[in-house]
């Protein structure tokens, strides 16, 4: 049996409601403070708003901020001064200013007082959750830019190894993601890890950290870091709460892979500084725009892509380097296996669209059939795999890196549609596979098993859970009002474009893929219940979990066109421009 | 490299002329007075460690004294056949060995307390060596620098001699002093070589001979033999197996300050041959490179195997001497930069790593400690220092931000910059091969459960903890620093 802490429950609503009311305030507080702390910096920061578009023309402003004056020259308008300047860059800044001041809180308090350290996390938690999620909202407005903060100091002067923070929509609606699947990861492993509980909390909160900084951060150099610091609170987190003796097998093969791939990257980055001297990713494509770098030196270029393509791929993963997949999400406990599918890898894809894509259109395209076989391949290969799989988790896994072949495909495809699709399908799949994964942990909770030939018959005793698992299931093969129906739909009616061919043999490796699932949900939750023994269903933290999954998966499937429109102009922005 | 060419003429009317004598003077006199108002001291086992300290400490302050006033000091006549300094590198070099001695005898002060070993040899042979390699910085003539390099052999025999006990040491210093002394032979007949083609013996003239001629096949050689015999002492790829052995059975303070010190002296003999013999050294450059990959492969092959802990700390150092290696093919002012890094990477990480010995040598007994496996279920433990030995264990192998990244970025930026992409490819997998034997170490410490109860009575000394932490913020924040570091240097090396 495991019963839920009662007094969390009303901790959590209560804290919820608080943050919503008082937020704003709190926030025009401190941004007014701030305002007049900004300048003391103001010496060594530079910052660009550019790419407004009036009427069809790019305009490209650049403003030093030596003379506060300037922008007030630039900005007649004080209201869009305000919101657009204060909240982009001090935005960010509160976000690592709070987040230093709770984590340094966080450490203070006794490992032994556990009901404290649930109670404290959880608030931190949800703090960044709802910020990132009222910053999001606030710039719903102002999402026709690209937000580049450039910190230049004398301490990184040599390899220009500057501070840049960059971020359009995309990204931010990428860290808000973050920011809500650690929220789940955390209550997923309440009652689950018992060991070293306060460990455990300073990792996720570690990793939250990176992840955030990775989407955030615009200079190649700064993303590698962040990058490859991510694998030291995931090495923990699979071999300190792993399940099983083969934790460490999993573990080298997580390392190993990817740390290949981040040294592909590194030697790509190289190849970059080399070509251009600066890490800042803008002014590298900036640059081979405006010089027609493109067609100049295709040799250098040939090697660029190809170990940016093969760095990212590891970590994606695509099929010949997918080994350590299944293995590590199999060993990890639930919430590292979530933030594993959810986020990192992700990850990858993103570092596709930012990255890779608009380096050399030539090589683009000189690529495409190479990745159209192979994503294709992958696609059949693995739903074929699917098949003989036992254990649930890798069958989750497997069907995650299914997905992934998707979001390339729809990347491929450059087509507004095809890269709208692959990035709702991130989000989309990034529910789904954290609400499989969370269903299958909560099984294994009650029965310590994750074999499919164990269970049989589980709705008689839990039918609240049989219900979500099999919306779960409907939403990973792409059921009508959910949000993966919708992304598989933008992708495929993108690539029509590229290869009408294509389309064809992706929609009936599905129906592969989903006739086993079918089968399997069957044999799970119907027929006879004489072999397993009677637990008690979901309990309120749980059900709490799911339900939030459920209603989110459901929104993006129904009002698509919210997070579409947010997405809109800065992925056409980033096509038109800089991929073409 | 810059010569001032008006030395006669400045230091002929100035007032400092027979300052160096004067200083030398001074020096003997300490030391006789010492000897004499202290005698007690040589009859009394258990002596008072301050009067000692103190007389170092004045040592140490007349080598700084030097070090300001150089410019003044060294450049008369008397002195320049004999002693000069080229260039301002070596005035770092100088500094870098009074604060590296006096971390040393910090760390060796409370070791000695803590185990109550109170003899006085050591400190005055410790010293010898101090004072010689202050003076090898100086060097200018060819015997000169045979001879202080034979001084400071003969004191490290004394050294390793210390405990006369134990059957080990005996066998360790007839190995450490028959290698020695032939590779000094070889040393001796590189110079001979040199004497025998040319006649000169000072670098001063050497270097304008080598300049104003093209190419002698005779000097060849005997920089070959020269560097041949350095590379030993090293203990660099071909010649490392008998090192490994002899270093397995130092004691442990020694061990340090050979690790410490001494490799520094040699690092810097390679660095000052090396700008000499700038032209001549294309010639070995493609050599160097092999023997680069091969002391990475091998040695990181063998220290993943390894159960001991001194063994293992042992290889993973040789195999970062590669590194090193790594200058003979940087063909640009850029190496004294590069140069800057590889030694703030080797003292920050192997300082802290015989620090961590250390510690553990004080929570056990003389056996325990040797293996690796004590190490295991250090997390359960302590949990901050388990996480400084993880975070020193993943800078030596260069994962990132900690400062053996750095040295790996520029080791890849030389090698694209160059064009060297064969090498590159080599790299890649060592650099690979690496991380084993640090992440074995880490799962020793994360995963295994705890084999050795002497653990849980795990009691710090305050100094070598304080020395950590200083060393453990500078490895994680040497990003943010770094650029003030080097700059500084930088500009006073060009300067």
């Amino acid at each position: 049996m495991v019963v839920d802490n009662k007094n969390l429950w009303l901790y959590k609503w209560l804290y919820n409601f608080f943050l919503i009311f008082f937020y704003y305030v709190y926030l025009l507080i401190i941004l007014f403070l701030l305002y007049l702390f900004s300048f003391l910096f103001s010496n060594n920061i530079i910052i660009n708003f550019f790419f407004t578009i009036d009427n069809n023309n790019i305009s490209y402003n650049v403003i030093n901020f030596y003379n506060l004056l300037n922008i007030f020259f630039y900005f007649f308008n004080i209201w869009n001064f305000l919101f657009v300047y204060l909240l982009s860059f001090y935005g960010v800044f509160l976000y690592l200013l709070f987040f230093c001041i709770f984590f340094i809180c966080f450490l203070c308090i006794n490992k032994y007082n556990i009901n404290f350290l649930r109670f404290f996390s959880n608030f931190i938690f949800n703090f960044f959750n709802l910020y990132l999620l009222c910053f999001l909202l606030l710039f719903s407005k102002y999402k026709y830019f690209f937000y580049y903060i450039k910190l230049e100091y004398y301490f990184f002067n040599l390899f220009n190894l500057n501070i840049i923070f960059g971020f359009d929509s995309i990204s931010l609606l990428f860290v808000w993601f973050t920011s809500f699947l650690f929220v789940i990861a955390f209550l997923c492993s309440l009652n689950n890890i018992k060991y070293k509980f306060k460990l455990f909390i300073f990792n996720l909160l570690c990793l939250k950290l990176l992840i955030v900084l990775c989407f955030l951060s615009i200079s190649l150099f700064w993303f590698y870091i962040f990058f490859e610091l991510s694998l030291i609170p995931m090495f923990f987190i699979i071999v300190l709460w792993g399940s099983k003796v083969r934790k460490i097998y999993a573990f080298y093969q997580f390392l190993f892979f990817t740390l290949v791939g981040s040294l592909c990257f590194f030697i790509a980055l190289f190849l970059l500084y080399i070509n251009f001297f600066t890490f800042d990713w803008l002014e590298i494509i900036n640059y081979s725009i405006i010089n027609n770098y493109y067609y100049k030196n295709y040799n250098i270029l040939f090697f660029i892509w190809l170990f940016i393509f093969l760095g990212f791929s590891f970590k994606i993963p695509l099929v010949p380097f997918h080994i350590w997949l299944p293995e590590a999400h199999v060993e990890a406990p639930t919430s590292g296996s979530i933030i594993l599918a959810g986020i990192l890898l992700k990850l990858g894809t993103y570092g596709f669209f930012r990255f890779l894509l608009p380096i050399s259109p030539f090589y683009n395209y000189v690529f495409l059939p190479f990745i159209y076989t192979l994503c294709l391949g992958a696609i059949f290969y693995i739903s074929f795999i699917i098949l003989l799989q036992i254990d649930l988790k890798k069958i989750v896994a497997y069907s995650s890196i299914l997905h992934m072949n998707f979001i390339i495909l729809g990347l491929f495809s450059f087509n507004i549609n095809g890269i709208l699709g692959s990035l709702l399908l991130m989000i989309s799949h990034g529910l789904v596979s954290s609400g499989l994964f969370a269903c299958v942990g909560f099984l294994y909770d009650r029965y310590k098993s994750r074999n499919l030939l164990y269970y049989s018959g589980l709705v008689h005793y839990m039918p609240i859970f049989s219900v979500f698992f099999f919306i779960f299931i409907l939403s990973n093969l792409g059921f009508p009002l959910t949000g993966n129906f919708i992304s598989e739909l933008l992708i495929s009616l993108g690539l029509v474009e590229q290869d009408f061919f294509l389309v064809i043999m992706i929609n009936l490796s599905i129906f592969i893929s989903s006739s086993y699932f079918i089968w399997f949900f069957n044999k799970m939750i119907f027929g006879n219940n004489i072999k397993i023994y009677q637990v008690s269903d979901l309990s309120e933290r749980e059900f709490f979990i799911l339900l939030i999954l459920f209603i989110l998966i459901l929104f993006i499937g129904i009002r698509s066109n919210f997070l579409l429109y947010f997405l809109e102009f800065s992925s056409y922005f980033w096509l038109e421009y800089y991929i073409y | 490299m810059f010569i001032n060419y008006n030395i006669f003429l400045n230091n002929i009317v100035s007032l400092y002329l027979f300052l160096p004598e004067i200083y030398l003077l001074v020096w003997i006199f300490f030391f006789f007075w010492f000897l004499f108002s202290f005698q007690n001291i040589f009859f009394n086992k258990y002596l008072n460690w301050n009067y000692f300290l103190c007389y170092i400490y004045i040592q140490i302050f007349c080598y700084f004294l030097i070090l300001i006033f150089d410019k003044l000091l060294f450049k008369n006549i008397l002195f320049f056949f004999i002693f000069y300094d080229f260039n301002n590198i070596y005035d770092i070099f100088k500094l870098l060995f009074i604060i590296l001695f006096i971390l040393y005898l910090l760390i060796y002060k409370n070791y000695f307390e803590l185990r109550k070993l109170f003899f006085i040899e050591p400190i005055f042979f410790l010293s010898i060596i101090f004072m010689s390699s202050i003076f090898i910085c100086m060097i200018n003539d060819f015997i000169i620098l045979y001879l202080l390099i034979e001084v400071q052999n003969i004191c490290m025999y004394i050294l390793i001699f210390f405990k006369r006990m134990m059957f080990v040491s005996i066998e360790v210093v007839l190995k450490y002093f028959i290698f020695s002394s032939i590779i000094m032979c070889i040393f001796l007949y590189g110079i001979l070589i040199c004497y025998f083609e040319i006649g000169i013996l000072n670098f001063f003239d050497l270097e304008l001979f080598i300049w104003n001629k093209l190419l002698d096949y005779y000097l060849l050689i005997s920089i070959f033999f020269l560097f041949f015999s350095l590379f030993i002492k090293l203990g660099i790829f071909p010649f490392f197996v008998w090192l490994v052995d002899l270093y397995s059975n130092f004691i442990l303070f020694v061990l340090f300050f050979n690790f410490i010190f001494i490799k520094f002296i040699y690092f810097f003999i390679i660095l000052y041959l090396f700008n000499i013999f700038f032209y001549y050294m294309l010639f070995f450059s493609n050599i160097l490179l092999y023997i680069l990959i091969m002391n990475t492969f091998i040695n990181g092959i063998l220290a993943i195997f390894q159960m001991k802990i001194k063994r293992l700390f042992i290889f993973s150092s040789l195999s970062n001497l590669s590194f090193f290696l790594f200058i003979f093919l940087i063909w640009n002012i850029d190496l004294y930069l590069y140069y800057i890094y590889f030694i703030c990477f080797y003292c920050i990480n192997i300082i802290s790593l015989f620090i961590i010995l250390l510690l553990f040598i004080n929570g056990f007994t003389k056996i325990e400690y040797k293996k690796i496996i004590n190490f295991s279920g250090l997390l359960n433990i302590n949990f901050f220092f388990s996480l400084i030995i993880i975070t020193f264990l993943l800078s030596l192998v260069g994962f990132p931000p900690f400062i053996g990244f750095f040295y790996k970025f520029y080791f890849f930026y030389y090698l694209l910059k160059n064009y060297l992409f064969l090498f590159l490819f080599f790299m890649f997998f060592l650099f690979l091969l690496n991380f084993f034997y640090s992440f074995r170490l880490i799962k020793l410490i994360c995963i295994n459960k705890i084999k050795n109860k002497r653990l849980y009575l795990f009691k710090f000394n305050k100094f070598y903890v304080y020395v950590l932490i200083c060393f453990f913020w500078l490895n994680l924040f040497f990003i943010f620093f770094q650029n003030i570091l080097l700059n500084l240097i930088f500009e006073w090396i060009i300067f």
